[in-house]
């Protein structure tokens, strides 16, 4: 099997990738622990929980498409963590002014879900799993 | 579907999505996912063999990591 373990991690690009890690540290308790230059651009990193998010700045050679549809596309939609007190979470991003696109549902298989905006577009779902 | 230890969900367009049309470019937000893999080089000449595009050729990044980009379904 040629991949091994979970995601190394989520790239995501922002204008400003301090204050969308900045974000990611307030809503949801992520820690920064590296800011640097790389391969052109700067790029931040994220740890919640076990997972990794790079943030990173435009590259000369991006072309970023700036017009907002509102629109979904197909390809990557979204990403979801894993998180303990699924409520206490949704009751504090609403208390710090996130928004909550889609509140609180379950899923078939008993586990509980929301979904989130993030900062530059990017949705976040957040699933605690049945007890 | 599994791929090692990740779980992707892969679902068709409901009938309440509105879809936007292909892009050209980036665009700000989530940009790729990154799977931590064993024999790249195997793994790229044989994604190439299949006829898969690979966007970016195997680099080595400044921790001594090496990686490469390859294009999935929908961009």
């Amino acid at each position: 099997m040629p991949v091994v373990g979970h995601y190394h991690h989520v790239h995501l690009i922002s204008p400003d990738p301090r204050a969308a890690a900045e974000w990611f540290v307030e809503f949801l308790g992520g820690n920064i622990f590296k800011d640097e230059e790389l391969r052109g651009a700067r790029n931040v990193r994220v740890r919640l929980g076990e997972c990794m998010l790079n943030i990173r700045g435009e590259r000369e050679s991006d072309t970023i498409e700036k017009s907002i549809t509102g629109k979904q596309r197909f390809g990557i939609d979204h990403f979801c963590l894993e998180v303990g007190g699924l409520e206490g979470m949704l009751r504090e991003v609403t208390a710090k002014g996130g928004e909550i696109p889609e509140p609180l549902f379950e899923l078939p298989s008993g586990n509980r879900a929301a979904y989130v905006a993030g900062p530059d577009g990017v949705v976040i779902e957040l699933i605690e799993p049945k007890a | 579907m599994k791929l090692g230890e990740c779980l992707l969900n892969i679902r068709g367009k409901r009938p309440e999505d509105s879809v936007a049309p292909p892009e050209t470019g980036k665009r700000y937000g989530i940009d790729h996912i990154c799977f931590q893999v064993t024999g790249i080089e195997k793994m790229l000449e044989e994604f190439a063999a299949k006829g898969g595009e690979i966007s970016e050729l195997l680099f080595e990044l400044p921790n001594g990591n090496r990686g490469a980009y390859i294009a999935g379904p929908e961009g």
